[in-house]
């Protein structure tokens, strides 16, 4: 009996060591225990679409005249480039596809670009030159598995001879090519980047190619101007500028080159941003004394205050597919932090709760926001300002940009599919450059040189 | 009788060692629990690579907001991996041995309800990434591959090399998606655009995520492409049997905003298409 | 049997123990596992004597091509800059051939905090001697400009804050009483930001900076119709290291006379 107890509390006492063993196992283990909910669903990005592989070859030449092959050349390495650039295609490599220019369906033998190693679904090819002193281009795309009807694309372009447009005639076929293939999406080669160019101390809005060619001024004020956002039908660029009267919102009529009138008001007025239907202008005033956000009609009559936060508040966005919510970054709490509301101002949701965020752009298909966050801001730290996309129905983000200096001023392609930004090793404008990267955050490329800024992509 | 008093000695010291030891570590496991209890709380709200409670964790899918294609998840430095085509099964052989008898249609599952039009053979996936399957059926049994059932004089107009394709089928993780355009030789032209209005469907279908539960039922969905890429007219053909599943699929197809504007050379004003999904077979 | 009852409790109690330890040494690990979110602290300043400055030149107004003398002397601090120049020593002189009116600003840090001094120099162009809008001439708005500045100290922030602190006040006393005994001066408050952040954020940042100026002035009995408030977000910097010193030089706002 004696025994009996012992023996029994002995074995409780081993029990109870190892249930004390355990919890403390499970102590050890607690954090990883609290994310069991939060297992992710899917590790795949979006399955069901994939690369479709392209082979392009070089144009044959119409012409045999000097001016014809340079401006083939241009048609050819831009052509190249776009298609690499649109995010969609496995673009063959020129040295895997079988010699030769076919310029036309009966000298085409898709099959020959079906097979080892160039192994293409389709192939792009045609013919260019300068002929009765137009630049003629005749561009088709075949099916290289469709034998009987291989025949995707037929375009011909006629233009003025120029390496222009040898480029812009590239960017058509490219974009046709990229519309046809691209699940629905029209392409970006078309499309134009706004920027700041700085300059002998003051700052004028630049426009160039989404590719980072063709870059010249639209300003010419001699003063300092920031934050340009071009208007969705690519008539109006609305930004801010230095006056006599601190910073104004100006409106700038691309048809007219020149400003248009868009009335002062007191206080400083930063950061413009279109309604995509175009009617409407939100941007931020201090004309009450502290900076909040306003809507406005774009001659700005008919303004209204929309937010009613102490501290700071700039930036504004609207979703680009709805236009019945506006993103903007508040100081209300503190640091500045990325919120959404209806464009009434009402239904104020938080989607950051630390670090320093700014910059927000939200992505073409209304799902996504593009900013710039400094998770670790504060004096002394190092800190590291960095292009994030947080999906706005979860809250989740990921981070786009890693160690590249100082980035900001995200701004989306009208595809979905790219973003363009700004990346500088201290966050000032003399020494920051433009760069663009597919929304994966892959491809990243810089296409200006020192002293750009502040890049805003066209609608169309 | 040395050993004897020894063992008292032990068994009393064992006795007393007991209780002391049982009360004490009664005390430690309530530490312990307690211990357990404020690590489980004060960390409950913290979720990696978030420096706050409401932004999520770092999750890479969720880039199914970004209409990009997925990265080949194959080998970086073999160049040519991404090039080989998965196995497709291998253009049919002449229509005459293999079609099935009505009534010879073994597994339930896999029965194809023949739309308006005739069944055509799975075409060889030009992009190497999809796994073009031919209707989950095994491959050893070459004689359950769907094959053209038309009237061999119809048939003669696809037969050359190359493909035919009104239907093609898209494979992934969450089940397989087939597109069937009901204008045959829409089909056949517009190969390119088939394979379009699948792969986005099939985009579609896996970030809405496909509830569990769902056993191996088909949906049939049905609706029209307009001119200018909008899908009309979305609607549940035939039912699975499974409601969550079907509202899945039509949700699917709902939440597309437009496919590609229909081909330039095609003079129609719209495309009527069925699109029918098969969840995964589960274990 | 005893004896085998004896060892097995011998070593049921080994082995309990054993385990005790094994889960005390896990527990104590446990805790030590949990990470805690630092918070990022904020710096004090050590009691000790702060710096003083003391900047002037000679002449205050020049012609264009002609030289001015800075005369500087500090004290209590142990690195000097002055914007434009680079470090200096803590006591010195520097000849400067300005090419246009420039604000000369000297800072001075030492282990009791930090000090400034100001002193705009104007250089006159060749052309006839202008009047500005006030009617008075390059000369004298110029040495108007050292006398405000020399009695209107601008007001510095801490990092993403717009709230005086309490030498902030301090200064805006000051201000308001010489401006409250020179009722003719109208004055801009300019807000500045350093050049971290966004440019768009530091604009509207700016701007609260200024108005807190502008609201303690007012509420120090000065009437708003004579403050005008402008910012300039990280747009113009007094300097440009990449330094929290050079930082807290850019927090500011600034008053200068509107004319």
């Amino acid at each position: 009996m004696d025994r009996k107890t012992r023996t029994h509390r002995h074995s409780r006492l081993i029990q109870s060591l190892t249930v004390l063993l355990t919890l403390s196992l499970a102590a050890l283990l607690a954090p990883w225990a609290t994310h069991a909910g939060q297992d992710q669903v899917y590790t795949g990005t979006n399955q069901g679409a994939t690369s479709i592989r392209l082979a392009v070859t070089d144009f044959k030449p119409l012409a045999t005249d000097a001016q014809s092959g340079t401006l083939k050349q241009v048609f050819d390495k831009t052509l190249f480039s776009d298609l690499q650039n649109a995010g969609i295609f496995d673009v063959v490599s020129k040295s895997m596809i079988p010699p030769g220019t076919p310029g036309a369906p009966s000298e085409m033998h898709a099959e020959n670009y079906a097979a080892a190693p160039a192994n293409a679904a389709f192939v792009g090819f045609g013919s260019l030159g300068v002929v009765g002193g137009k630049l003629v281009a005749n561009g088709f795309v075949f099916d290289t598995k469709n034998a009987q009807f291989p025949q995707v694309i037929a375009k011909q372009y006629s233009e003025e001879p120029s390496e222009e447009m040898a480029r812009q005639v590239a960017h058509r076929f490219a974009d046709e090519i990229i519309r046809t293939l691209g699940g629905g999406l029209a392409g970006i080669a078309e499309t134009k980047i706004f920027y700041i160019h700085a300059a002998g101390g003051n700052k004028e809005i630049w426009q160039m190619d989404y590719d980072g060619a063709n870059q010249h001024a639209v300003t010419h004020l001699g003063t300092i101007s920031l934050s340009p956002r071009i208007s969705p039908d690519n008539s109006r660029l609305a930004f801010a500028s230095l006056g006599k009267n601190g910073f104004q919102i100006r409106m700038y009529s691309l048809l007219l080159n020149r400003t248009v009138a868009f009335p002062e008001v007191g206080g400083t007025n930063i950061s413009p941003a279109w309604s995509p239907d175009g009617r409407q202008v939100a941007y931020s005033s201090s004309r009450t004394g502290d900076p909040e956000i306003w809507v406005s009609d774009p001659s700005g009559a008919d303004a209204r205050r929309v937010t009613s936060f102490r501290g700071p508040d700039a930036s504004p966005v609207f979703n680009p597919k709805s236009g019945a919510q506006i993103a903007w970054i508040s100081g209300r709490t503190g640091l500045p932090q990325l919120y959404i509301m209806n464009s009434d101002g009402s239904n104020v949701q938080p989607m950051t709760d630390g670090g320093y965020a700014t910059s927000p752009s939200w992505s073409p298909n209304g799902q996504a926001i593009a900013f710039a966050w400094n998770r670790k801001y504060g004096p002394g730290a190092p800190g590291g300002q960095d292009i994030y996309v947080m999906e706005v129905a979860t809250k989740k983000w990921i981070q786009l940009t890693h160690d590249s200096g100082t980035c900001d001023f995200p701004s989306w392609s009208p595809d979905g599919r790219h973003i363009v930004y700004a990346c500088s090793p201290n966050g000032g404008t003399e020494r920051s450059r433009i760069w663009t990267m597919l929304a994966n955050g892959t491809q990243r490329h810089a296409i200006t040189g020192p002293g750009a800024d502040m890049p805003n992509w066209s609608w169309k | 009788m040395a050993r004897q008093i020894t063992t008292r000695h032990s068994i009393q010291a064992g006795g007393r060692l007991g209780s002391g030891f049982t009360s004490s570590f009664v005390l430690h496991a309530a530490v312990a629990l307690l211990l357990v209890g404020w690590a489980y709380f004060s960390h409950a709200g913290q979720h990696w690579g978030a420096a706050d409670a409401t932004a999520g964790s770092i999750q890479a899918t969720m880039v199914s907001a970004i209409p990009l294609p997925s990265k080949q998840p194959t080998d970086q430095n073999n160049v040519l991996a991404t090039e080989r085509p998965s196995p497709a099964p291998a253009p049919p052989a002449p229509a005459a041995v293999q079609t099935p008898k009505a009534n010879e249609i073994p597994i339930p599952t896999k029965q194809v309800k023949p739309p308006p039009t005739p069944k055509v053979a799975e075409k060889t996936n030009p992009a190497p990434a999809p796994k073009v399957v031919a209707k989950n059926t095994p491959a050893t049994n070459p004689s359950m591959h769907p094959v053209p059932t038309q009237p061999t004089n119809k048939a003669m107009t696809g037969e050359a090399t190359g493909l035919r394709i009104a239907m093609s089928s898209v494979q992934t993780r969450a089940g397989t998606s087939s597109v069937n355009v009901s204008d045959q030789a829409f089909g056949s032209r517009f190969a390119y655009y088939v394979q379009q209005i699948t792969q986005k469907v099939a985009s579609q279908w896996i970030t809405n995520m496909l509830d569990a539960q769902a056993t191996g039922h088909r949906v049939y969905i049905n609706f029209d492409i307009q001119r200018d890429g909008t899908p009309t007219n979305v609607r549940i053909a035939q039912p699975s049997g499974d409601t969550t599943l079907d509202q899945t699929a039509l949700g699917a197809v709902r939440r597309i905003d437009t496919f590609p504007p229909l081909p330039d050379a095609y003079t129609g004003s719209r495309i009527n298409v069925t699109y029918y999904f098969d969840p995964p077979a589960h274990p | 049997m005893k004896i085998g009852v004896t060892e097995y409790q011998y070593q049921s109690l080994r082995s309990a123990r054993a385990l005790a330890v094994l889960s005390l040494g896990v527990l104590a690990l446990a805790g030590c596992h949990h990470k805690t979110v630092a918070p990022p602290a904020a710096a004090t300043a050590p009691p000790t004597p702060a710096p003083t400055a003391n900047l002037t030149a000679e002449p205050l107004a020049v012609d264009l091509g002609q030289s001015v003398v800075l005369n500087w002397r500090t004290t209590d601090a142990t690195s000097v800059s002055i914007d434009g120049l680079g470090p200096v020593a803590v006591n010195g002189t520097q000849t400067v051939t300005p090419s246009s009116s420039t604000n000369f600003h000297l800072t001075a840090k030492g282990d009791g905090g930090s000090a400034e001094a100001n002193v705009r120099v104007t250089v006159r162009v060749p052309t006839t001697p202008t009047t500005s809008d006030n009617g008075n001439s390059d000369a004298e708005n110029a040495s108007a400009d050292k006398v405000f500045h020399q009695n209107v100290p601008d007001i510095f922030f801490d990092y993403d804050s717009y709230t005086l602190r309490p030498e902030g006040q301090t200064s805006a006393q000051k201000a308001a009483a010489y401006l409250t005994s020179h009722p003719e001066i109208k004055i801009t408050i300019g807000g500045y930001c350093d050049e971290r952040g966004s440019a768009e954020y530091n604009l509207a940042l700016g701007e609260n900076r200024a108005n807190s100026a502008k609201t303690a002035l007012v509420n120090a009995g000065i009437s708003a119709s004579r403050i005008r408030v402008v910012s300039f977000g990280k747009e113009k910097q007094f300097c440009t290291d990449a330094t929290e010193s050079c930082y807290q030089q850019n927090r500011r706002a600034q008053f200068s006379i509107d004319r």
